[in-house]
């Protein structure tokens, strides 16, 4: 009959975890079965071949039978061999998913950075390219020559004039023609403009851009920050730059000031300081509104069309230093575009001080003379350029009322009186002062460090009926509705330079024996004894006087 | 006969066979065949799939012994087989009864 081995011949390979007595059990079963079929088949036939081919006919395929056995014994583990191997490939598949993805993420961050590091680069390069540029524009800026003179501008030594400070008598009507050469004043040195009075305006044949270069004093021409600069044409029209940083300056402050024109005097004095001031100094040119450079500008400063002319260039800082430079647009000019460099003062630090008052001989305190102080920082000269507060309002005018001894500081911005001994005297009278009103800044005296100019005015009394009174002025801040001041005439006055260091606390304002011999004439005939006033000098010296 | 009808009553007629005694394989096929006088006349292999899929349902035990040299597997009924047999039978006899008597009373009309 069948050997049991060939019962198995169909089976597959076994399983790693089949049990080892499965096959052998389904092939002895089987085998029993066909050989108890067998020996009954030989009961009835003696042929072997009829009787295995009657066992199998009755039977049915013992390989099959065996195949079926086999697999119902083991559905389980053959069904959880093949869902562990389906969840081992679905593990395969999905690491390998995750793979994938962590490449194609490595992939496209790599990308990402290799961008970025290409955007760097290129940012990099274009501000390298920047940077090299300006360093170029500034160096071709730099080496441009001056611009060609001009046949119609007559005598002018160069396309510049410079006008500033007391004396700087350039007169505010100042145009084509206006310009004599007797008011150029004192400040005929810096200016180089005699007979540009008879030069006639160009007339406009093409238009250039105008560029100003503002740098600040010193080896490394930083730029220039934090000024207000505006040019102005002969009708006074400010031209516009290409930059339009609106900003107010405060030129020509000393044409709409807001100061009393009957400063206060102890005693009801009649002319007014301003008044005077205004003298000494003409007011300026008065353009309204301005570029502010601020250092996105880098100093630079254009303007793109300017018609061949006359132009003033107007510059000041915050803290009150200004300048002012003529230039000339020739016409049929060459070059297309026009360059000024502007060279600017640094500023110094503030110190705050104390001024005393001046000592007075005692029939001159009773005569009701007074003294009033304009200390204004001295103009310096850079590059050509004449540098001054001009008519700033941050200029100190104190009145020393001899009988208190009392200094009032005036302030502009404000238009309010400032008494360190918190009154001062009107009319012979004890006023409240509003320093309790006033706001911190306007309580001292600041003084920025360097050299001032300290124009000294005494005034007398007796001089108010010489001069007609003004209409009264009001000082809110007092907290009365209206406080007349009288006018008083001027008398002598003395220039002298007063240095102020950082660490300058007092100042002793000197009075000069011209000017009391000017107060002694005042006086007539009552005489001043010279000696006694010296005497009292002597005596009341409070601090090392720096002037 | 109809295999059909054989299929939904050969796991009762083993069962049945098993419950005379321990038995193996071929001996319940010619008994099945005797007994029936040759009516079920069906394949052989094809009892030990059922043979198989009944002791795995636990309604048959099984244990080896040795015959003329060779193993022979012998089953016998378990009790949870006898519960299952005697329900079979109950339900066939129902059966049956309510066939043989819409036949009986078809014939008898």
């Amino acid at each position: 009959m069948i050997p049991p081995d060939d019962v198995l011949a169909d089976l597959p390979a076994p399983l790693d975890d089949e049990p080892p007595s499965v096959r052998q059990d389904i092939a002895d079963e089987l085998a029993d079965h066909l050989a108890c079929a067998y020996r009954r088949e030989l009961l009835t036939t003696a042929d072997d071949r009829t009787a295995q081919q009657r066992v199998l006919d009755r039977f049915g395929n013992p390989q099959r039978i065996a195949y079926q056995l086999w697999f119902q014994a083991l559905w389980g583990r053959i069904m959880l061999s093949r869902f562990a191997r389906v969840w081992q490939g679905l593990k395969i598949v999905a690491g390998l998913a995750v793979l994938f993805l962590v490449f194609r993420m490595a992939e496209q961050q790599s990308m990402l950075s290799s961008q970025l590091q290409l955007m760097t680069a290129s940012y990099n390069s274009m501000q390298s390219q920047t940077m090299g540029t300006r360093n170029l524009l500034e160096q071709m800026l730099s080496r441009l020559p001056a611009p060609p003179q001009s046949p119609d501008a007559g005598g002018m030594g160069g396309n510049m004039g410079m006008m500033m400070g007391a004396g700087g008598a350039m007169s505010a009507g100042m145009g084509p023609g206006a310009m004599s050469s007797g008011s150029m004043g004192d400040a005929g040195d810096s200016m180089g403009m005699a007979g540009m009075s008879d030069a006639p305006s160009a007339p406009a044949t093409s238009q250039a851009g105008l560029t100003l270069r503002l740098t600040m004093e010193g080896d490394d021409n930083k730029p220039a920050v934090g000024c207000v600069v505006a040019v102005v044409d002969e009708e006074s029209k400010v031209l516009k730059a290409s930059i339009p940083h609106v900003a107010t300056p405060n030129w020509g402050e000393m044409g709409s000031s807001p100061m009393p024109s009957g400063m206060g005097m102890p005693g009801g004095m009649g002319m007014s300081a301003d008044k005077m001031m205004r003298q000494l100094s003409p007011p300026l040119h008065k353009p309204t509104i301005g570029v502010e450079l601020t250092s996105a500008h880098q100093g630079i400063v254009h303007f793109p069309s300017v018609e061949p002319g006359r132009y003033k260039i107007y510059v000041e800082f915050p803290d009150g230093r200004q300048s002012q430079r003529l230039i000339v647009i020739p016409p049929n000019s060459k070059t297309d575009s026009h360059t000024e460099h502007i060279v600017c003062p640094t500023s110094g630090q503030n110190a705050f001080v104390v001024f005393h008052t001046p000592i007075l001989p005692q029939e001159l305190i009773d005569a009701g003379f007074s003294v009033v102080a304009s200390v204004k920082r001295k103009s310096t000269t850079i590059d050509g350029s004449v540098w001054d507060s001009g008519n700033n309002a941050e200029d100190l005018y104190i009145t020393f009322d001899p009988k208190t001894g009392a200094p009032l500081h005036y302030n502009r911005n404000s238009g309010n009186f400032t008494s360190f001994a918190n009154y001062f005297l009107y009319g012979g009278q004890k006023s409240v002062t509003s320093f309790e009103k006033l706001a911190a800044k306007d309580r001292f005296l600041k003084v920025p460090s360097g050299e001032h100019e300290v124009t000294l005015v005494w005034w007398d009394s007796k001089a108010q009926a010489l001069v007609p009174q003004i209409p009264p002025v009001t000082i809110e801040d007092a907290g009365r509705s209206e406080i007349p001041f009288g006018y008083a005439a001027s008398g002598a006055t003395e220039n002298d330079v007063l240095t102020i260091h950082a660490d300058t606390r007092d100042v002793l304002l000197d009075l000069p024996n011209e000017m009391l011999e000017a107060a002694r004439t005042v006086l007539k005939p009552a005489a001043v004894d010279p000696p006694a006033v010296e005497a009292a000098k002597e005596e009341a010296k409070p601090a090392p006087a720096t002037p | 006969m109809d295999s059909r009808l054989l299929w939904g009553t050969v796991e009762m007629l083993i069962l049945e066979v098993v419950a005379q005694g321990p038995t193996y394989g071929y001996e319940i096929s010619q008994t099945v065949g005797e007994r029936s006088r040759g009516y079920f006349d069906l394949k052989e292999g094809s009892l030990y799939p059922a043979l198989h899929r009944l002791e795995q349902q636990k309604l048959l035990t099984s244990f080896w012994d040795e015959v003329d040299g060779r193993r022979r597997k012998y089953y016998k009924l378990s009790i949870q087989g006898q519960t299952t047999l005697d329900e079979k039978k109950a339900a066939w006899q129902a059966f049956s009864k309510g066939v043989n008597g819409v036949l009986g009373a078809q014939f008898a009309g």
